[in-house]
This record gives C-alpha cells, sequence and structure tokens, in this order.
C-alpha cells in the first residue's frame, strides 16, 4: 500500500484545540513494499505519526491519501473496509488478560471475517495452524494455548507482533516493537517482521528507539518535536545527524551495540 | 476533635454543622413516632404477650413430618430454580442493556446511553417484592412471577455495574481492533468482554446471593417458593410448619453464600 | 534459538475443547429441571385471555391518576412509608448499640491481660448469635408474624425493621469497631476507666464517621424495605399499592410507582449527600 501525508498535522484526541499539535504539517510519502524506520526522542510525534498513517487519528490540518484515496473522505463503511488493510501493533499489546494466546493471535483475521466465523472462532478456534505457524515465527510455539496473563511482557509483545502476520492488512504499522524484548529475541522479531513484509509485498513502518537497528532499514525518518527533521537512506543517517536530532536527549540514544530498550520500558518486562 | 478539649483553647472549632444535623434527625424521629399511630398498648398488652409467647414456644419445636418435609424440599428447590434462572435472565438482560448504555470511546456521542440509563434506574428502583406483586396480574399465581420479577429488578441492578465495568475496562486492545476496522460488538466479543469477565462473574454470584433472600420471601404475594407455603401456613396459625419453613430458609441462603464462596475462590484462579 | 529447534508442537486440538463441551452439557442438564421448577412458560403470558387483563391494567397506567384528593393520600403514605423506616430504625439502634457494646471484644476487661474470661466470652458468644437470629430472619417475615400479634398496621413495619436492622446494624457495627486501632481504648481500660467510658473516649473518635455513614446508608435501605413491608399489611406506601392492584387500579397503581421511584431516588441522593459529608 502506498502512503502520502500531505501538509498533514495531527494532535492527540485529549488535547485543547489551542495546544500544540503532536505532529506538525508533514508533507512525506510511502511506497508500496517500501520499509521504513522512524526514530527521534520521546515526545518526537513517532506514534502520532502511526496513528494518523492508521486512520485511529483524524488530521486536523492536510490530507492524507492511502492508495492515492483519502480515507476521511470515505462513508463509514468504506473506511472501515479500508482500515481492515492496515495493521497498527501499538507499542502496549493489546491483548486482554486472561485470552488465550491463540483466540488473541486470531483477533488480526477479525477485519475480513464474517460476524458468524468470529462467532464459531470464540466456541472452537479457526485456523489453529496459521496461528501456530506465525507463532513459531516468534519463537512462541509452545504459547499457543497459554492464557495471555500468564506471559512475560516480552512474550507478550511478541504475540502482539505475531498478529501482524495473520492480518490482511498491506500496510503494517509497528510501534517500538523492541521495547521489552532481549537483543537476540529482538533480533529474531525485526528479521521476521522484514522478511514476512517483503515476501507479502506490504508496507512496513516501524518507530524505534534503537538506531543501530534502524540503520539496517533502507530509509530511515528522523523526528523531533512533531516535526520531520530529516529523511534520508540508511547509508546517509551519520553519527551527526543522530547526535543532532537527540541533542540534550542523549540519554535515549541507545548505543552501538543491540542493547535492550531503555529502563522504563524494559523494567516491564520480563518479570 | 476531642484532643482540643483537655487544656482551655483559645477557640472551640465551630461544630454547628453536626448539632444541626442531630437536631434535624431528632425532629425526624419523633415527628415519626408521634405521626404513625403506634399501637404499643397492644403490643405491650397482656394478650399479645402471651400471643408472642405462644408463637415463640411453638417456634422452638419445629415439625418434622415427613410428608411435610418432602414438600418442603419441593418448595426449597424451587426457590433455588427461581433465584438461579431470575439472576440468568438477569445477565442477558443486563448485558444487552449494558452495551447501549456505556461509552466506549471518548469521542462516541452515545444516543442511547442516557435513556438506557433511566430504564435501568427505573427496573432497578422498583424492589422485587413490587414486581412481583405486578406481574401476577400478567403470568398468574406461581413462581414463573417471581422469576420474572428477579430477573426485572436484577437486570436493572446488573445492567448499571456491566455498563460500569465496560466504561472501566482498559481501552488498549478494544482500540487495537477498532483501529483495524472491527465492528463494535466483534470488539466487545474479542477485546471487552475478556478482559471484564471475572467482574461479571463476581457481580452475578453477588446478585445471585442476595435474589436467594429474596426469592424465599417472594412468595408472599403469591408468587412461589418458600414463602408461598410461609404465607399460607402463618395465615393459618401453624407455628411447628413455620418454624420448619423458615429454619429451610435459613440454611438456603447459607448454602447458597457457600456455594457462591467456592465458585469465587475457583474463578480467582 | 531459531524457530526450527522448538521441542514440543504443541498439538493442533484445542485443549479447552472437552472442558467447553462438559460444562457447556452440565449446564443444560441443570437448566432443565430449574425451567420445570419455576414453570418458565413464556407464551402463557400471550395467551389472549391473559393478555386482555394485562392490557386493560397497562393500559390503565396512562395517564396516572392526579387527582387532588388521591395526591394527598399518597404524600402522607409516603410519609408514613419514611416514618416506618425512621422510627424502625430509632428502634433497630436501641437493640444494636446496647448489644455491640456487649458483642465487642475490643471492649473486653477481662480480656486485658490476655486471654478473654470464659464467661464473659460465652456472653459474647451469645449476644453474637442473638444478632445472627434477628438478622437472618427476613424483616418481611417478622412483619408477618407481627401483623398476627398486633394487628394491620405500621406497628408491625416498625417492629419488623427494628429487630432485622437491629441484627444488621449489631454485626457491622462490631465488625467496624473490631477493625480499628485497639491502643486507646486498651489504654484507657488499664487506666481503670468504665467500658463505657473507654467507648466514648477512644473507640468512638476514631470510628463514628464510619459508623454514621453505615446507619445512614442502611436508613435509606429501611425506606425501601418499609414500602415493601406495606404488601402484608404493615402499612404506607405498599399497603396502599397493594390494594389499587388488587382493584386493577391501574391509573392509581402507576402514580404510587412513580411517586414511589421519586422517594426511593430523593431516599438515595440524601443519604449520598450525608454520606459525603460526613467522610
Amino acid at each position: 500500500m502506498q502512503a502520502n501525508l500531505q501538509g498533514l498535522a495531527a494532535r492527540h484526541p485529549a488535547a485543547t484545540p489551542d495546544s500544540a499539535p503532536a505532529l506538525r504539517p508533514a508533507r512525506i510519502a510511502f511506497a508500496a513494499g517500501e520499509q521504513v524506520a522512524v526514530v527521534g526522542p520521546s515526545g518526537a510525534g513517532k506514534t502520532t505519526l502511526l496513528h494518523a498513517l492508521a486512520c485511529a487519528l483524524k488530521p486536523s490540518a492536510g490530507r492524507l491519501e492511502l492508495d492515492g484515496v483519502d480515507p476521511w473522505s470515505l462513508p463509514v463503511a468504506k473506511l472501515q473496509r479500508l482500515r481492515g488493510s492496515v495493521f497498527l501493533a501499538p507499542q502496549a499489546p493489546p491483548l486482554p488478560p486472561r485470552q488465550r494466546v491463540i483466540t488473541a493471535v486470531l483477533a488480526a483475521r477479525l477485519p475480513r471475517q464474517s460476524l458468524l466465523a468470529s462467532l464459531r472462532s470464540l466456541v472452537y478456534p479457526s485456523d489453529i495452524e496459521v496461528a501456530l505457524a506465525a507463532l513459531r515465527q516468534f519463537d512462541l510455539a509452545d504459547k499457543l494455548w497459554e492464557r495471555v496473563d500468564r506471559l512475560s511482557g516480552g512474550e507478550r509483545q511478541r504475540v502482539g507482533l505475531a498478529r501482524a502476520l495473520l492480518s490482511p492488512a498491506s500496510l503494517w504499522l509497528v510501534d517500538e516493537p523492541l521495547s521489552s524484548l532481549d537483543p537476540s529475541r529482538a533480533a529474531l522479531a525485526i528479521e521476521t517482521l522484514t522478511r514476512e513484509a517483503r515476501a507479502r509485498g506490504v508496507t512496513l513502518i516501524t518507530t524505534l528507539h534503537q538506531v543501530d537497528v534502524a540503520t539496517r532499514f533502507p530509509r530511515v525518518v528522523g523526528m523531533r518535536d512533531g516535526e520531520i527533521r530529516f529523511d534520508l537512506p540508511a547509508s546517509q543517517v551519520t553519527r551527526e545527524r543522530l547526535a543532532e536530532l537527540y541533542a540534550q536527549r542523549e540519554h535515549e540514544l541507545v548505543g552501538p551495540a543491540p542493547v535492550v530498550a531503555p529502563a522504563p520500558a524494559a523494567a516491564r518486562g520480563f518479570a | 476533635m476531642n484532643g482540643a478539649a483537655h487544656n482551655a483553647v483559645p477557640q472551640r472549632p465551630s461544630r454547628s454543622a453536626a448539632v444541626w444535623f442531630l437536631a434535624a434527625l431528632a425532629v425526624l424521629i419523633v415527628a415519626s413516632f408521634w405521626s404513625l399511630d403506634l399501637q404499643w398498648a397492644k403490643f405491650l398488652s397482656a394478650d399479645a404477650a402471651r400471643r408472642m409467647g405462644r408463637f415463640l414456644a411453638e417456634l422452638l419445636s419445629p415439625t418434622a413430618d415427613p410428608a411435610f418435609l418432602g414438600k418442603l424440599a419441593v418448595a426449597s428447590l424451587e426457590t433455588i430454580a427461581m433465584s438461579a434462572l431470575g439472576t440468568l435472565l438477569a445477565v442477558a438482560g443486563g448485558l444487552a442493556l449494558a452495551l447501549p448504555a456505556s461509552r466506549t470511546l471518548a469521542g462516541d456521542r452515545a444516543l442511547w446511553r442516557a435513556p438506557t440509563r433511566l430504564a435501568l434506574n427505573a427496573l432497578r428502583s422498583i424492589p422485587e417484592l413490587v414486581w412481583a406483586a405486578l406481574l401476577i396480574i400478567a403470568a398468574g399465581l406461581g413462581p414463573f412471577a417471581g422469576t420474572l420479577a428477579l430477573g426485572l429488578h436484577t437486570t436493572g441492578v446488573l445492567g448499571r455495574l456491566f455498563a460500569e465495568a465496560i466504561e472501566n475496562s482498559p481501552p488498549g486492545p478494544a482500540f487495537a481492533l477498532r483501529a483495524q476496522g472491527v465492528g463494535a460488538g466483534r470488539v466487545f466479543l474479542y477485546a471487552t468482554l475478556p478482559q471484564i469477565l471475572p467482574q461479571l462473574l463476581s457481580y452475578t454470584l453477588y446478585r445471585w446471593e442476595n435474589n436467594i433472600r429474596a426469592a424465599a420471601v417472594l412468595g408472599v404475594v403469591g408468587a412461589g417458593g418458600l414463602g408461598q407455603m410461609l404465607a399460607f401456613h402463618m395465615g393459618l396459625f401453624h407455628m411447628r410448619e413455620t418454624s420448619s419453613i423458615l429454619i429451610a430458609m435459613i440454611l438456603l441462603v447459607a448454602l447458597v453464600d457457600l456455594a457462591s464462596y467456592l465458585a469465587r475462590r475457583v474463578l480467582q484462579r | 534459538m531459531t524457530a526450527g529447534a522448538v521441542p514440543v508442537s504443541p498439538r493442533l486440538r484445542d485443549p479447552a475443547w472437552a472442558g467447553r463441551v462438559f460444562w457447556t452439557l452440565a449446564a443444560l442438564v441443570l437448566v432443565a429441571p430449574v425451567l420445570v421448577a419455576t414453570e418458565f412458560k413464556p407464551w402463557t403470558l400471550f395467551v389472549p385471555a391473559t393478555l386482555k387483563v394485562t392490557a386493560r391494567f397497562v393500559g390503565d397506567f396512562l395517564p396516572p391518576k392526579i387527582e387532588a384528593e388521591f395526591l394527598w393520600l399518597v404524600a402522607r403514605e409516603c410519609w408514613r412509608t419514611v416514618a416506618i423506616a425512621t422510627a424502625g430504625m430509632a428502634l433497630a439502634l436501641l437493640i444494636a448499640v446496647p448489644l455491640t457494646l456487649a458483642s465487642t471484644s475490643v471492649l473486653s476487661i477481662s480480656a486485658l491481660p490476655g486471654r478473654m474470661g470464659a464467661v464473659p466470652f460465652a456472653v459474647r458468644q451469645g449476644v453474637r448469635a442473638l444478632l445472627v437470629i434477628l438478622r437472618s430472619i427476613p424483616e418481611l417475615v417478622w412483619a408477618l408474624v407481627f401483623v398476627r400479634v398486633v394487628g394491620l398496621g405500621p406497628t408491625a413495619g416498625v417492629l419488623a425493621i427494628a429487630l432485622t436492622y437491629g441484627g444488621m446494624l449489631g454485626k457491622v457495627y462490631g465488625e467496624i469497631l473490631e477493625s480499628d486501632e485497639r491502643h486507646p481504648s486498651q489504654a484507657l481500660l488499664r487506666n481503670g476507666a468504665g467500658r463505657l467510658q473507654a467507648f466514648l473516649y477512644g473507640v468512638l473518635p476514631q470510628s463514628a464517621s464510619e459508623l454514621t455513614s453505615y446507619t445512614v446508608y442502611r436508613w435509606e435501605c429501611a425506606i425501601r424495605s418499609s414500602a415493601v413491608l406495606g404488601f402484608v399489611g404493615a402499612g404506607g406506601l405498599g399497603q396502599q399499592m397493594d390494594n389499587s392492584m388488587k382493584m386493577f387500579q391501574g391509573a392509581e397503581v402507576a402514580t404510587m410507582l412513580l411517586v414511589f421511584m421519586l422517594l426511593v431516588g430523593l431516599a438515595d441522593a440524601a443519604s449520598a449527600w450525608l454520606r459525603r459529608r460526613i467522610a
């Protein structure tokens, strides 16, 4: 899926109309099948950008085009259908406690499933093999029948990512996929996501705290204070540029070796 | 407050609010006793004392006639059945009304919220016994009217509790599915319901405990169960039978409390 | 660790399935006799003969009866309902307070050195058993008893509320006192203060607001139940409603239901306001 932001600005749903927008008017385009990493210190507007792309936030100015169509000009039913082809993985994995992993993963199929089929799947899970295959990619095959609240933070996050493999979407928006993963699991997760996206021709946009991982993406977008500061091929993302992007926020710039994410996010993991 | 009493404090804190409250309370109580034509003379008369004494004496010797105990067992089962089915109907009704009565999205206009909440309040504010007396006109004497009465009142109670549980559930999982374009009903089934299920079950069990107490006395207006037997035998001054019925009621309530306690223990796992 | 290295492949069958089937069947097996026992036959509601009676009764609801004379009667009965609840609560307090003081171990003098004496212990258990008996018999049953003893009218209602609520208040008051800090009252008792003095100076200050709050809440409940007690002849709005229902006077019933909801709403609001003020 192609995505095109034309001077798009957005603010948090809870924000007052006169507060500064979380995303200032941005002009950027993503081609079908492209893989992009978005970096920047916290509060840069990365999450807002993903929510605006997912049609979860109505733009306060400017225009969004997905495959050449402005979703906000569509009637509700068509907008819902379009939303079905976008998958947003929030940073905190949105898994209800007490639900089983199988059900949580299969929930990603709901947009293209009839009401009857989704009711039936609650009685007896449909597509067990597909769910198992997706979980296996993230090294979670043995958790298929486990309850979500009995998983560790890192396992929950990987279940959230495995959902993407089952969704019928052609645009994946992944928010901080590595925040509670240890280095080897983080490498596996990123490798799986990029490989699967490439195989399916899916556009992948992910925000990252780990700049070293980000520079392995073909294209890197740097954001700060709600603005896009740079949009470059990875080879041109130099130390100096990153230092400038993270000026006064250096503690958030995670060093060269792939390390666990900043403390507050990681604290929730591995309990 | 009381620490100020033991040395001469320059200024005494004002207690006028408390004084007014006590004065109003005293007036209310005096007016209540004065306006009701209470028949203390009759209550304290030798005749009443004798009757009360006979009552109590006979209450202490419950009957154990097997035929009567058989009828008592049937009525007890009927009471349990009324309370259980009434609660079950209320769960269905409460869930159906809780959905329109809750606002799940910040921007949701929730047009049906206010009218549904009003209906829930109306259902709730009419006690089970009044519902039963009303429903007997439509459903006739017997446990069916009592079951429906329990169901209606409890629908009001549970509907409100369920709606609050839905509104207070963490929004993350529902948001993720909604962003994928999933419809409201399935968002509820796949994201909200699994989160609030333990709470719903715990409310339901609590209302069941309540309903067994209500079901035991609903029969007094003719709505079946132990209460109907009680009203009948008490009307004929069969105090020994009355006594057995009361014992059955107390046992029944204790039994349901125990069952509910065990169910809670299982659910907490 | 790669994907292929997973040692156990979980079975591709839902392990919870057997349990689900079992519990569903068990529920169905249980529901069938329940439906029989409650004579659950919704279709009887729609038999033409029944439907006609219902329709006439409900049709009569609109418009509710609002003649001045009738409204005056309803207002008087409303007051009587509140008065029965209030008088019943006042008597319930007379029962509950002494019994609480007698039953709570906080004010035990014999327990000061360590263990409570045998006689005081037996007395306390006896008082607790009395409280259990008082509250485990529903107020409606007490009302039936007293209607037989003193005849129809508010006396039976007041006595019924007094006994049941006396038992409830006594139990909860006891729990509130026991959950509080014991040092203040024990210090007073050790210094030779009497039980009542220890209660007033050591116990009451810390638990007064909680006790009042619970009493106000129970007063609100008493208003609801005093309306219900009318149905067995204990006076107030309930008795009037029962009469009108027996006469199939839908319009009168409608007025009284509305007034009753209003009354409950007011009591609810008043009690919520008072409890907020106290807290």
